[in-house]
């Protein structure tokens, strides 16, 4: 009903208003779109940007005749003239690519974006940009991400962005729109988007409008690519052979046109071998659109199992993961498109430990996301997207040991049945399932007058179960369902002035009342190359993940919602800052923050056990505040960025539940609350064949709480220790996060040349991660059955050499 | 499973590094060291127990001495007459440590593991090779640090007790008339099992799981068993550690014990549901598991042991225990917590279960040294001779097949202590005792009440067609097959008794 609703009103609407242009801008040369095109109308002089889809709208045009001129650096500026009458103009355009870096491309985006766009704390990044930038074996959005100032790692192992001070979970991370659960592989030390397949991802730190929702801190929002439509490599036509029966046999051939052609081409492909994965990209056309499919597999368990096969020995262990992500687009007309995206990854670690016991671990984990959009493009100034998307996240554990693994090869008159039984076992079991009916409409109005509206139904299966022993330990199930609607416009009341109000109204249905986040942005721009931003907002979120605080790995996330009846986490967002456009790329920003928490989760660590579910988590408080600097820059072959950061973050949470806050303990730093960092990526291409790249951050160590003296204690985790009261001889720990490891600094480097090899053109890359060899604290451990105690440090990476090959086919 | 992430970091990519802990200095320096008191009344054994023990500096350097001196520093001749003693001196010495390292077989160096040379190519660069420690102290012949039987419980244990507390538990009864039963130190007033080292403590055979005991605070004989089973009284605790210069430790408020479970069977379920007390429980039991003993199938499928409880105890600890025919004694077997889920808990009775392991263990090594096993090489010649020590594990036979579970309920504040191991130990939610002003206390005083059941693995492969189903024998857990296929667990086809529950799906 709603949606006839808009497709009534949203015509009548652009009907009263008047004629419009609006189209597709592409590239010429493989179909793909074009975002942050700048296309003007000479005689009006007005102007406008496509998105990141490449589409553009010019909502009122006079009737007569206008020259569009539609300009992009890296493209042939292109000019044509049209005629309006008083109807509504498609017009699709097709930019020719001139011999010009890409840099410069992104710097022409950068521009329109920050022409155009009042987000505040946003940050666009190339799939270039990931791909130069050094990382540990493979390129990875996340950790390019954790180079910015408002973004931070717990440690080198841990790819989860920290976005000024919120926890990891906090984040809204969308993959063409659909909700991610658990981006990570190896324990989050990679991200599970293969960098190969990002065509743009935008990042927003905080103060982000009410279209995205659910999540408290920060939007990551990812697209793919949508595929090369326009170099297919299937020959246009086929020879089909006529053969004559008769002796001597006749083959007549003759030309037919390919007709699968038509429906689906081949492009190109491309590969990546590195010392981590084995990856492929291919692309080509669809029946009026275009497809993609990438995927990448480690490969480092096949050369285990070769190795325990030459030795014809059992594997202790192996592990290995694989993502794919499919993307195909296609015009049923002119006005509709349909764009299916898929993606699918999964992790594997098993170890077998063979002794007097044998022990057989098994972990498997993985995401399972399939996206259905529709867009509806009329050609007016209005565009309707809607989406059903399904989201998997499944996390599967079984732990088995076996007491007596070699019983019955003695001498024995009995029959042994023991082989393969297990002793005892632990399965562990998660499960997200989250099924995401949403429509999104943009309408603009006039050249100053726009909104984006919209509805979302979320419908979840929370699943967590442990079985220990055969008993059900665990058993927490939920089905919460989530109704949100958001409206958001932007006004430009003067030249100088965007304004851009929203709110988001949603229904969880585990809380009676209706949850109102009301965020406003503003954007002034007293002189062309210098805007001033501020935004405040209010957020909530509904779900949480239990493992939070102490972690140092993330190898997955333990998914729970509110409890019922308990408030939705909720935080307010107060952010100010400027930021200059000095020259053509470089550009200077500065930005405070303040963020208060008034609810948020955390595992409560003196449940009942009579009453788990209601009382496995509790609620505290928490703020964070800081000044965050950022210096892009991009001249001659230099690009990349410096920035600086200072933040705060305190939690309070009554641990124990007694009501009364500990300051010592209840009132403490956050685990990832570092003062200072300084962050520096940098790009050098030092002439056509070859490119240099460097990473450093120097910044504050991580809190910890420290060990104080050492006494015999008893507890569930030291199992036996009510048999033993002795066994366990542990830590008496001082003030909570009243520490800090030693200061953290790392720098990378990286450098790439172009080379053919095997007769295939590509790109060598050698990295070289830490190369300082610094010793960064992951941890300490105390070993206290020493007179004095013994104190271990273990740290994060140290200097490592990798190295990969990029060809295309 | 954190534990496990971490490991396996390390070992692909962590470094490690020794630090000084002066450098931790300005964390712990200002630290005093404090009291831990587990008081413990245990309804079932008629008794209680109170262990207070030292907490240590960081910077300590008196408990753990890396020496070995069980016995003391005595003469040779005085070692040599005590069983198991080995005598550190040289034969200058009068006098010198006498302990229970035996220099033939713990002489493990520092990081207490036997250099392998897999290949015995004579290096240990090889995988799977592990080399002498770089210190010199493998194979040296002198105990060193870290060393098995370095330090054991029995040389520190006296060292970390505080004997000089004067300790009491107040009863007060339901028509509050008030009792006090003191009670004074025991140096050997509890004892644990200790897996001796074996080269593998995974799993030990009877032979190499030692008694070790502890000192502690017991009751006085004055007390009576009574005193400490009347559930409808409270109880309150009291130390006086004034000369060790903790002063009056008491407890916050009087606690009351917990009630012990009930076994149940399957069939009891329903009808247990609607009690609402104990004497409902113990009433609607079908078992008599005071007295008889239950059985179970070798190989057989999904076979559990049910107790009940009265809301709001749905914690436990499952400790499960195992007989040692040789010695006549039941030896401990493994333990963990236990809950019964929220889908178990039915108004007021909470049902939990424990899957019985229905396979023998192998308990018993077979008496003779065979490759691999550790031994004494006294005479120095690379090779075992009759009559050297060596260390005899398990000989692949499991011949266990008796064994009980003991279930433990706690008192709200043990289970407080017990469970809320993720709060500090000195938090006020965690612990209920407190000093003269106020301050809690590390540790709990509270109540652990146990309840055992006792049962037997029947293997029913080893009986006939005619003994298979005999009631007597087979107690009604074995039914004979006439013709059945064992695939995949083993290539048979043909007649078998076998448990009453058996499938096939026990060997996948």
């Amino acid at each position: 009903m709603k949606y006839i609703k808009v497709l009534v009103i949203f015509p009548l609407l652009s009907l009263l208003i008047g004629a419009s242009i609006s189209g597709f801008i592409r590239d010429k040369n493989n179909g793909e779109p074009l975002a942050y095109t700048n296309i003007i109308l000479l005689e009006n002089d007005i102007g406008t940007a496509a998105d990141v889809s490449g589409y553009y709208i010019f909502p009122i045009v006079d009737d007569g005749k206008h020259t569009m001129r539609i300009m992009m650096i890296g493209y042939k500026t292109l000019e044509r003239e049209i005629t309006v009458q008083d109807i509504n103009l498609r017009i699709d355009i097709e930019l020719e690519p001139t011999a010009l870096d890409f840099d410069q491309v992104t710097v022409s985006a950068e521009r329109m974006r920050f022409e155009k766009r009042v987000d505040i704390s946003r940050m666009n990044l190339t799939n270039r940009e990931i791909r130069r930038a050094p990382a540990f074996i493979e390129a990875d959005i996340f950790r390019t991400l954790q180079f910015l100032p408002s973004v931070s790692a717990s440690n080198d192992f841990n790819a989860a962005l920290i976005v000024r001070g919120g926890s990891p979970d906090e984040n809204l991370i969308l993959l063409d729109g659909t909700e991610i659960y658990n981006p990570y592989h190896i324990g989050g030390v990679f991200s599970t988007f293969n960098a190969d397949m990002i065509s743009d991802s935008e990042f927003l730190a905080g103060g982000f409008p009410s279209k995205y929702g659910g999540r408290l801190s920060s939007v990551l929002n990812i697209t793919a690519r949508e595929g090369d439509s326009k170099n297919g490599r299937l020959p246009d036509s086929l020879y089909i052979y006529d053969v004559e029966v008769d002796w001597p046999w006749n083959w007549n051939s003759r030309k037919r046109k390919n007709n699968l052609k038509k429906y689906w081409d081949f492009s190109k492909g491309s590969g990546n071998i590195s010392l981590l994965s084995a990856k492929f990209l291919a692309e080509g056309a669809l029946y009026n659109g275009s497809w993609m499919i990438s995927g990448r597999r480690t490969y480092f368990d096949k050369f285990v199992s070769l190795y325990y096969d030459y030795r014809d020995e059992e594997e202790p262990g192996n592990y290995y993961f694989w993502d794919t992500h499919i993307k195909m687009k296609t015009s049923i007309n002119q006005n509709n498109q349909l764009i299916y995206s898929q993606f699918s990854g999964k992790d594997n670690l098993a170890l077998g430990l063979e002794g007097l016991a044998n022990i057989d671990f098994d972990w498997d984990w993985g995401n399972r996301t399939q996206n259905l959009s529709w867009r509806y493009i009329p050609n007016s100034n209005y565009i309707v997207t809607t989406r059903l998307s399904k989201t998997q996240y499944n996390f599967d554990v079984d732990f088995e040991i076996d007491f007596n693994p070699s019983t019955g090869t003695a001498d024995t008159s009995t029959t042994d049945l023991s082989s393969g039984s297990t002793d005892l076992d632990l399965f562990l079991d998660n499960l997200v399932e989250d099924v995401d009916l949403n429509q999104n409409i943009k309408f603009i109005i006039t050249d100053d007058i726009s909104f984006d509206a919209g509805w979302q139904i979320k419908n979840l299966n929370l699943d967590y179960k442990e079985i220990f022993s055969g008993q059900q330990v665990t058993s927490i199930q939920s089905q919460p369902k989530i109704y949100s609607s958001f409206i958001n416009m932007t006004l430009k009341t003067s030249p100088l002035l965007y304004i851009n109000p929203g709110i988001r109204v949603s229904k969880y249905n585990r809380y009676d009342k209706m949850l109102i986040n009301p965020t406003l942005g503003i954007k002034f721009n007293p002189i062309s190359d210098l805007a001033l931003k501020a935004s405040v907002g209010r957020y909530s979120q509904f779900l949480f993940t239990v493992n939070q605080e102490n972690e140092l790995l993330r190898i997955v996330d333990f998914w729970q919602p509110i409890p019922d009846g308990e408030k939705p986490q909720e935080a307010d967002h107060l952010i100010l800052g400027g930021e200059y456009w000095i020259s053509t790329g470089n550009t200077i920003s500065l930005e405070t923050y303040y963020k208060s928490y008034s609810s948020i989760y955390d595992l409560n660590p003196a449940p009942d056990y009579a009453n788990i579910e209601e009382t496995f988590s509790l609620s505290g408080t928490a703020e964070a505040y800081g000044v965050e600097f950022l210096y892009r820059f991009n001249k001659n072959k230099l690009s990349g960025w410096v920035s600086y950061a200072f933040s705060n973050i305190r939690r309070s949470v009554d641990l124990n539940s007694d009501t009364i806050l500990d300051k010592d303990k209840e009132i403490y730093p956050a685990k990832y609350d570092k003062p200072h960092t300084f962050n520096s990526l940098l790009s050098y291409q030092i002439n056509e064949k070859y490119f240099l790249g460097l990473s450093a951050t120097f910044g504050s160590g991580q809190t910890y709480t420290p060990v104080i003296g050492k006494v015999h204690q008893g507890g569930v985790r030291a199992y036996g220790s009510l048999e033993n009261p002795y066994s366990n001889f542990g830590n008496i720990y001082g003030v909570r996060n009243g520490a800090r490891y030693p200061n953290y600094f790392r720098t990378d480097i990286s450098l790439g040349r172009k080379s053919k090899v095997f007769g295939l053109d590509g790109e060598l890359k050698f990295q070289v991660i830490n190369i300082t060899n610094h010793y960064n604290v992951l941890l300490y451990l105390w070993d206290h059955k020493a007179s004095p105690s013994k104190v271990e440090a273990y740290s994060m990476f140290p200097i490592i050499l990798t190295f990969g090959w990029e060809f295309k086919i | 499973m954190k534990k496990y992430h971490l490991l396996l970091l390390i070992i692909l990519l962590g470094c490690r590094q020794e630090l000084d802990i002066s450098e931790f200095s300005f964390n712990f320096s200002s630290y005093v060291p404090e009291l831990r008191i587990e008081a413990l009344i245990l309804p079932h054994d008629a008794t209680a127990i109170v262990r207070i023990d030292k907490s240590f500096l960081i910077n300590d350097t008196e408990l753990y001495d890396c020496r070995d001196n069980d016995f003391g520093y005595i003469s040779e001749d005085s070692c040599q007459t005590i069983d198991g003693a080995f005598w550190h001196g040289d034969e200058n010495d009068m006098v010198a440590d006498c302990g229970d390292w035996n220099p033939f077989i713990h002489d493990l160096g520092s990081d207490g593991i036997e250099s392998t040379d897999n290949n015995s190519d004579g290096d240990y660069e090889d995988f799977g090779d592990i080399a002498p420690d770089e210190d010199g102290t493998e194979n040296n012949g002198i105990p060193d640090c870290d060393e098995p039987n370095m330090d054991s419980y029995t040389e520190i244990l006296p060292s970390i007790h505080d004997s000089t507390c004067t300790v009491s538990i107040i009863k007060t009864s339901i028509d509050g008339t008030e009792d006090l039963c003191s009670f004074f130190f025991e140096d050997a007033a509890g004892y644990f099992f200790n897996n001796m080292y074996t080269g593998d403590k995974s799993n030990p055979i009877f032979d190499n799981i030692e008694t070790v005991t502890y000192g502690a605070y017991i009751p006085d004989s004055n007390c009576g068993e009574d005193y400490w089973t009347d559930y409808s009284a409270e109880y309150s605790f009291y130390a006086d550690c004034s000369a060790s210069g903790f002063g009056i430790i008491e407890s916050e408020e009087p606690i009351t014990i917990s009630k012990p479970v009930v076994f149940i069977s399957e069939n009891d379920v329903e009808d247990i549901k609607s009690c609402d007390d104990y004497d409902c429980l113990v009433s609607s039991t079908s078992i008599n598991f005071q007295e008889d003993s239950l059985y179970f199938g070798r190989y057989s499928l999904d076979q559990k042991i049910r107790w009940a409880s009265i809301l709001p105890d749905v914690t436990f600890q499952v400790v499960q225990y195992m007989f040692d025919r040789g010695n006549n004694e039941y030896k401990y077997y493994h333990s963990h917590a236990g809950f019964s889920p929220p889908e178990f808990q039915f108004n007021d009775v909470a049902i939990s279960e424990e899957t019985i392991v229905t396979e023998f263990y192998d308990g018993e090594g077979n008496g003779e040294w065979d490759d691999e096993e550790i031994y004494a090489d006294e005479n120095e010649n690379g090779q075992w001779d009759e009559g050297e020590y060596f260390i005899d594990t398990g000989d692949t036979i499991p011949e266990v097949d008796t064994y009980y579970y003991e279930i433990f309920t706690f008192s709200d504040s043990y289970r407080n202590y017990y469970f809320h191991y993720q709060l500090y130990l000195d938090d006020p939610e965690r612990t209920n005792l407190r000093d003269e002003e106020s301050n809690p206390v590390m540790g709990a005083f509270g109540s652990m009440t146990s309840e055992k059941i006792h049962f037997r693995i029947i293997d029913c492969t080893i009986h006939g067609p005619s003994d298979c189903e005999n009631t007597e024998i087979t107690k009604s857990v074995c039914e004979w097959n006439e013709n059945i296929s064992l695939q995949p667990c083993v290539d048979y086809e043909g007649p078998i008794c076998l448990p009453v529950d058996f499938s096939t799906e026990y060997c996948e």
